[in-house]
């Protein structure tokens, strides 16, 4: 093949190397002029009304007519904040859901610190959920409520459908795990491709002493300890976000303050409580005693059975830390005769932040619940 | 001035630019292998000369063995990019990143780093009087470089894996394009092998075990740092780690305890609403604390 004359290939460095130049000045200029109050999430307004220790429960203002009369309870897990369901105006499950007339509660487990090591699972699920699940079924006069856990939180509510079925009027999961060995287990749906389940196979590698040694060294599970963690779920795009992702988005002041939004959000890694992270870690991912109907919260064994109230499992196609496979095993276990799944393009963040699961998952959410709406 | 004259100019202007790339591109390579004997030094070292363990030493020898396999590797690799990208502009801080292991080792591994920030406690040095709990701190010191250095074995040992491949197809690639590649098509072709080497790498028992082996050490530093500063602590009547841990567990429990009284009182308020409060106190204690109870009361 003829090599391209010399000057050409030159001219086309250079002007890519211009056009470079030109990216990083505009970048530069942009990242110059943002403060933190530019790059601000979760802004829907809501009022606080509830409290207990650390935990608080939030009500949202209403953006449009109530369609659905039974409130629905928002609960993000221990790993993580909820603010990933409300990360900006165009991006949020909270607005999505609001402006379809959803009554919308959400609870924040703040910040856990050293002092918080030994609360249980069993406090935050039979303790403070219930505490929220009482004050919200107060305010609406309601005997049930809905419930919409998402991921860890997701499995709080199954544990407390299970445990108070009179007190669920319907389940919403949202990238769930439910069995903590599916992931083992390939299938053509694309469970088990590579890098899916990676955590599992990270958590299994551990021995239950590891745990408790981390734990007890540590007080807590740090959240930069999990942070590090799921980085290695995505190596290459965790070793480059700093410089060529950001490459990318830097003269878009759009796209820019999107990324440093996520940013933020990844960055707010609250601790998880000790005693509680040694039930995850060694009860549900080693053990995988939620499935077998052998978890025990408060001395009550969590029997899936139990819940008899329609459940709606939303999962994420493409979900690398809850593979589908471990949300959708709840479908063979649950005792109720309503069990729907909505399968969501994208992964397991991008499930609430991508343009196409948007369009499908608030509607559908709030098409089940309106079915169930006895108010 | 001249056609002519305006073609030598803009040409020569190219040359000197292309030079001036050249250039660049050299240093950085320049700028790599330096960087990679400096931190021979700084990893071997200092560890070397801090402990007289066999077991560290070895360690340390086989890591320095697969370290001076990968600079010769990284040399290759870098010669390889000079001549089939143009390495313009900021992509060359990304060509850096491709061909020195030292980026890898510090990027993938975040664990190491939080591992680190973790165990950092006081600095203990000037703690001569405690011998014992010091020596012991000194051992799990010991524990945690050597599992460090296995550690980033089996990912240096996945570095040279992912340049080989990647040399292997950039080979490929250039011969049929016919002309250099961009600076990006480089980086992506990087990426794409690495995110599959490393993917592979990690579920590897090679990795799962020496990572596994790195969070028990740094684990029992941090306990044998925290037993150390307990016992001076209780030497000046200072409040230790155990002692507040005891405070915050009977505090819990005492919370735990509230949380549950309240909602038993919330229930006998729902179905009795005249019965005093006073009768709860006569309730047997199980009747008090069982969710089972409770949710018939509900």
């Amino acid at each position: 093949m003829a090599q391209p004359p010399i000057h050409a290939a030159a001219a086309s460095a250079f002007s890519g190397a211009a056009a470079m130049g030109t990216k990083m000045l505009t970048g530069g200029r942009l990242l110059a002029g943002l403060t933190d109050a530019d790059v601000q999430i979760a802004t829907t307004p809501k009022d606080l009304v509830w409290q207990q220790d650390k935990v608080s429960l939030f009500h949202y203002k209403p953006l449009a007519e109530k369609r659905v009369g039974i409130p629905v309870l928002l609960c993000y897990g221990l790993i993580g904040r909820w603010t990933m369901t409300d990360l900006q105006d165009d991006r949020s499950l909270v607005r999505n859901l609001l402006n379809l007339g959803i009554d919308l509660y959400v609870v924040d487990w703040g910040n856990p610190s050293r002092a918080d090591r030994y609360l249980k699972l069993d406090d935050y699920i039979t303790g403070y959920l219930d505490g929220c699940v009482t004050e919200i079924a107060r305010r609406a006069a309601a005997e049930k409520i809905n419930l919409l856990g998402i991921c860890e939180g997701g499995v709080f509510t199954t544990a407390f459908a299970a445990l108070f079925p009179e007190r669920v009027n319907t389940l919403t999961l949202t990238i769930t795990p439910i069995d903590f060995h599916a992931d083992m287990v390939a299938d053509s749906e694309g469970n088990g491709r590579e890098g899916h389940g990676f955590l599992n196979v990270w958590t299994r590698s551990l021995a239950p002493e590891d745990i408790d040694r981390l734990i007890d060294a540590n007080g807590n599970l740090p959240g930069e300890f999990m942070g590090a963690v799921f980085n290695q779920m995505t190596p290459m795009r965790s070793m480059m976000k700093y410089n060529w992702d950001m490459l990318e988005v830097v003269d878009d002041q759009k796209r820019l303050l999107n990324w440093l939004r996520m940013e933020k959000w990844i960055a707010d890694r609250p601790d998880h409580p000790g005693e509680a992270a040694k039930q995850w870690l060694k009860d549900l991912y080693q053990q995988n005693k939620l499935v077998k109907n052998e978890w025990e919260l408060d001395g009550e064994v969590v029997d899936l059975g139990r819940i008899t109230m329609p459940v709606l499992n939303v999962f994420a196609q493409d979900d690398h830390i809850i593979p589908p496979a471990t949300s959708r095993a709840l479908g063979a276990k649950v005792g109720s005769s309503d069990y729907r799944e909505l399968g969501l393009p994208g992964g397991h963040v991008g499930v609430f932040v991508g343009g196409k699961s948007q369009k499908l998952f608030a509607p559908g959410v709030a098409a089940f619940l309106a079915e169930y709406d006895a108010s | 001035m001249s056609d002519a004259g305006d073609a030598a100019g803009g040409f020569k202007a190219l040359t000197d630019f292309w030079s001036a790339q050249g250039a660049a591109f050299l240093g950085i390579q320049q700028a790599v292998t330096r960087s990679m004997t400096e931190g021979m030094q700084a990893m071997f070292g200092a560890s070397t000369e801090a402990t007289s363990s066999p077991e560290l030493a070895q360690a340390s020898e086989a890591m320095m063995q697969l370290w001076s396999a990968a600079t010769a590797l990284s040399t290759e690799l870098a010669g390889r990019l000079t001549q089939v990208t143009d390495g313009s502009g900021a992509a060359g801080e990304m060509l850096e990143r491709i061909s020195n292991p030292r980026y890898w080792l510090a990027g993938t591994p975040e664990m190491d780093d939080v591992l680190a920030r973790m165990v950092d406690g006081p600095k203990l040095a000037d703690l001569f009087d405690v011998e014992r709990r010091y020596g012991n701190v000194m051992r799990r010191w010991t524990d945690l470089r050597r599992s460090g250095f296995e550690h980033q074995r089996v990912l240096l040992d996945s570095w040279m894996q992912v340049s080989r491949k990647f040399m292997t197809e950039l080979a490929g690639r250039s011969g049929m394009e016919g002309k250099p590649l961009e600076a990006k098509q480089v980086v992506a072709l990087w990426t794409e092998i690495g995110n599959r080497q490393m993917l592979e790498t990690q579920r590897s028992e090679a990795f799962l075990d020496s990572q596994r082996n790195t969070i028990r050490a740094s684990t029992e530093l941090r306990i044998a740092q925290a037993e150390l500063s307990e016992h001076l602590g209780k030497q000046y009547g200072l409040p230790t780690r155990t002692e507040i841990d005891d405070v915050h567990r009977a505090m819990t429990e005492m919370r735990r305890e509230l949380r549950r009284t309240r909602r038993e009182l919330d229930a006998l308020k729902r179905t009795k609403p005249s019965t005093p409060i006073a009768t709860v106190a006569k309730l047997p204690a199980k009747a008090r604390t069982s969710p089972a109870t409770m949710r018939k009361a509900r």
